[in-house]
């Protein structure tokens, strides 16, 4: 894992974890290799909140894709939230929205997180 | 090549390149040997690789058929007498012969010796061979070296005729028997070898450097000539690219394909110039930059060193010979050279008969002539100006460079016009309002203000009265309209006057006859094109047409007159290349010619190194610049997700190690105008994935539909296809009140 872990919030049910401002390969990087700690300590719900992002591109959302499979295959639950309209419209456009659920707040993602079985 | 199935060594695959076609042939010729036996004579100048395809077409013919024994050998220079090449020869052959039974190319590679091939002849009762053998060692002890000679070149074909196994023999630089002779004094062998080559029933292929081979006397009709010549273009660059790749040495293509054609596709040149550019850690991406190694190398360098050695030049009046050959174009008279260069005959006679055999110099037809070849010819001057002249090396090196600098733009020039038809709708739809020199447009008050100089750079022609450019906004070719009569090629293009109204008094027709032929437009052809034009107007409505020829090799004086008068625009392809570098470097900046709309035009350029997060440096100014044009902040979001996006393609697809990525940001009235151009590989902006559904693409690769979102983000998105690289144009217009800014526009 590359860098400390600074930007995550650990709940009793979920864990949250802050995105940066720029989602390219290295900053997409490390969020899949935060995600990566996390399935291997068995924290199997995950919420991404991108309140903080302005900008993503193309590697960035390669990766996220690549997480939202090894949260699958590990059976796990991941939500989006907080994205910037520009960002959610390029979710939406790429197809992404089929796959997450996005919520409008880090606060409406946990609570769906822990209110899922 | 797999390590194991290399007898004869070879250079690696990744330096090896083009040839497909003539190793193929040649196989076959080979492998066919089975059914009927000739003969062919592969000519070529020296270093363009016939040895390499030759062991290459030697390894396939032992692995991969099993009919015809394929025996490669290769004469050299240092056989004192016809005793030590008879005893290298027959060796060579029945080592060759007995690998190829056995299918065990160790007894080749590991060159065992005579007893051991003595041995292993008698174990596969191979007694004909072990005969020639004896007969050998016999006429050696006897110093019989008629007998010897004649043993060993017969070999092959009394093994033919007594095994019943086919043969096809390979003589590589055959004519360098003509060096070995049967007796002091006596001529060389290479008329007698030819002989019993030709009278055998044995296929053979042999080498020279020279079409005539026999010294005067023409080849046999029954001997096929294949003549080699330097690599073809795209293979040239493949080589020196896949060098480049792993010598880690920036280049540019278009600059790779000039030092191509400079260097007349030899591989063993351009081998040297890459390996020259890893040495020195230099890059290859200007002219300059390949002018400057390539004089080092023929100074100092490795290829100044091999060419010395093929030429031997022993004394000053050597190289007066060859300077005067070198410099007339004609051809000198013997009398005459020996008038020059003060030479003992004899001497001057071995010396003009050793650059003959080379392929260097030819004398038919009674006159000393230089053969082509551009690199030794550079090499010569250079040693003349330093040797002969006294010139100081540096002195003499920067003439040369002068000289090469202007025969390379040249060349960038001559190359351009090969691609006149096909890059001339691209370079029309550029026309967008941009105002270019009007002596672009007459080629004979170019040339009168030049002096056919036809080397100037854009700088020179800025000045003067300029034509405005309309907006072309498509192209087509006149297939419909052709006369019966074919002319030049027509493309037709069709815009508007650059005043913003697109209405019918502002349409324009841009009628142009493009010819390609390595020939002026003459006056025949004035007319042809004027028919032509002729037939065209009349299917068209618009009465604003403009008519323009563009021709690669210029026009005839008549030609000229009759176009003025006309009023025909007139461009060849040096003024074509300054003209396209203008109208590129002008883009799409729009220049209507109310005052109102040139002020309220700003433009911003920010260069960016490939670097981490540069990208970031851009989508902060764009942010800038957007929230200034009055963008919403969702769209100056979509604008700089935009252009991040697109640096990073531009940084991906460059390939050329430190190149820039160039971001030109134009602040318009109603719109904002991003240019983005990078240096190097093209690269297909028309792949498309068939599904927008990222999560079904596989892995973490951005393969693609990075495209598709800069697409969606932006109203406007378009590459063009730009000297040295590719550049992309994404327009965003300033939301008006009711209008979706978020449609997609396809």
């Amino acid at each position: 894992m590359s860098g400390k872990i600074k930007n995550f919030k650990e709940l009793d049910g979920c864990v949250v974890i802050y995105t940066d401002n720029y989602l390219n390969d290295i900053e997409g990087g490390k969020l899949e290799d935060e995600c990566d700690v996390f399935l291997n300590r068995g924290k199997k719900k995950i919420v991404i909140d991108f309140a903080n992002t302005e900008l993503v591109n193309s590697i960035g959302i390669s990766i996220l894709v690549g997480i939202m499979e090894k949260v699958k295959k590990k059976n796990g639950i991941l939500f989006f939230s907080s994205l910037k309209k520009v960002n959610h419209d390029i979710f939406n456009m790429l197809g992404l929205a089929k796959y997450i659920s996005i919520f409008q707040t880090e606060e409406e993602a946990i609570g769906k997180m822990l209110a899922h079985e | 090549m797999e390590n194991n199935k290399v007898i004869f060594n070879i250079c690696k695959d990744s330096e090896f390149f083009g040839r497909v076609n003539e190793i193929e042939r040649i196989y076959c010729y080979g492998a066919s040997a089975a059914k009927s036996s000739y003969g062919v004579y592969l000519t070529g100048k020296k270093w363009l690789g016939k040895t390499e395809l030759l062991k290459r077409v030697y390894h396939r013919l032992f692995w991969e058929q099993n009919k015809v024994v394929p025996v490669y050998y290769r004469f050299k220079d240092i056989f004192c007498n016809i005793k030590d090449f008879a005893d290298d020869f027959l060796k060579d052959f029945i080592r060759q012969y007995i690998a190829f039974l056995k299918r065990d190319p160790a007894i080749v590679t590991e060159g065992i010796s005579a007893n051991k091939l003595e041995q292993l002849l008698t174990d596969m009762e191979l007694h004909v061979l072990s005969r020639f053998l004896a007969l050998h060692s016999e006429g050696m002890n006897y110093g019989d070296c008629a007998a010897v000679f004649k043993n060993a070149i017969n070999t092959p074909y009394q093994t033919v005729a007594l095994c019943n196994t086919p043969v096809f023999l390979i003589l590589d630089d055959f004519n360098l028997t003509a060096n070995i002779h049967l007796h002091e004094g006596g001529p060389g062998i290479l008329k007698e070898y030819m002989k019993t080559l030709m009278s055998g029933s044995v296929s053979y292929l042999i080498t020279g450097y020279t079409k005539g081979l026999l010294e005067g006397e023409p080849l046999p009709g029954s001997v096929r000539v294949m003549e080699l010549a330097g690599l073809e273009e795209d293979a040239s660059i493949g080589l020196m690219a896949g060098m480049a790749e792993r010598y880690n040495v920036a280049c540019d293509s278009e600059i790779l394909a000039l030092a191509a054609r400079q260097l007349e596709g030899n591989p063993v040149y351009l081998k040297s110039i890459m390996e020259a550019a890893k040495r020195k850690g230099r890059s290859i991406l200007t002219i300059k930059d390949f002018v400057d190694l390539y004089i080092e190398e023929l100074a100092e360098g490795n290829m100044g060193v091999s060419l010395g050695s093929v030429l031997s030049i022993k004394s000053l009046n050597a190289l007066r010979i060859l300077h005067a050959c070198v410099k007339s174009k004609n051809g000198i008279s013997e009398e005459e050279m020996i008038e020059k260069a003060l030479l003992d005959g004899g001497e001057m006679r071995r010396f003009i008969s050793r650059l003959c055999r080379l392929g260097l110099l030819d004398t038919r037809c009674g006159l000393i002539k230089w053969v082509e070849d551009k690199v030794a010819e550079d090499y010569i001057c250079y040693l003349y100006e330093t040797a002969v002249r006294k010139r100081p090396a540096a002195e003499a090196k920067t003439k040369i460079i002068r000289e090469k600098l202007k025969e390379s733009f040249y060349l960038e020039g001559v190359r351009i016009s090969g691609k006149i038809k096909e890059e001339l709708p691209a370079l029309l739809k550029m026309f967008n309002g941009q105002a270019i020199p009007k002596i672009l447009f007459r080629n004979q008050d170019f040339l009168a203000k030049y002096n056919g100089n036809t080397y100037k750079k854009e700088d020179y022609v800025k000045e003067g009265e300029k034509v405005p450019l309309p907006q072309i906004v498509g192209c087509s070719n006149s297939m419909k309209y052709e006369c019966a009569d074919k002319g030049l090629t027509i493309i037709v293009g069709y815009g508007f006057n650059n005043s913003g109204c697109y209405n019918d008094e502002n349409e324009v027709v841009w009628i142009v006859g493009v010819k390609d032929a390595p020939a002026a437009t003459h006056i025949g052809d004035v007319e042809n094109f004027a028919r032509q034009c002729g037939a065209i107007m009349s299917n068209i409505k618009t009465a604003a047409v403009t008519r323009w020829i563009i021709c690669k090799e210029g026009f005839t004086g008549d030609a000229l007159k009759r176009l003025s008068i006309d009023g025909i625009y007139t461009t060849d392809t040096v003024q074509l290349r300054i003209l396209r570098s203008l109208v590129e470097d002008n883009g799409n900046t729009t220049q209507p010619h109310d005052m109102k709309g040139l002020a309220s035009l700003k433009e911003y350029e920010i260069i960016l190194p490939m670097s981490t997060r540069a990208e970031l440096v851009a989508a902060k100014a764009v942010e800038e610049i957007g929230i200034n044009m009055g963008f919403d902040n969702n769209a100056v979001a979509q604008i700089k997700t935009a252009l991040v996006e697109a640096c990073i393609n531009a940084f991906e697809h460059s390939k050329v190690k430190h190149g820039k990525v160039y971001c030109r940001v134009i602040a318009g009235d109603d719109r904002l105008v991003i240019n983005i151009k990078n240096q190097g590989k093209d690269f297909d902006p028309t792949f498309k994935h068939e599904t927008r559904d990222v999560v079904k693409l596989v892995g973490h690769s951005n393969r693609g539909w990075g495209i598709e979102l800069m697409k969606h983000l932006m109203d406007e998105v378009r590459f063009e296809k730009v000297h040295g690289g590719t550049k992309l144009v994404m327009t965003k217009y300033i939301k008006k009140i009711g209008e979706n800014v978020y449609e997609r526009k396809n």
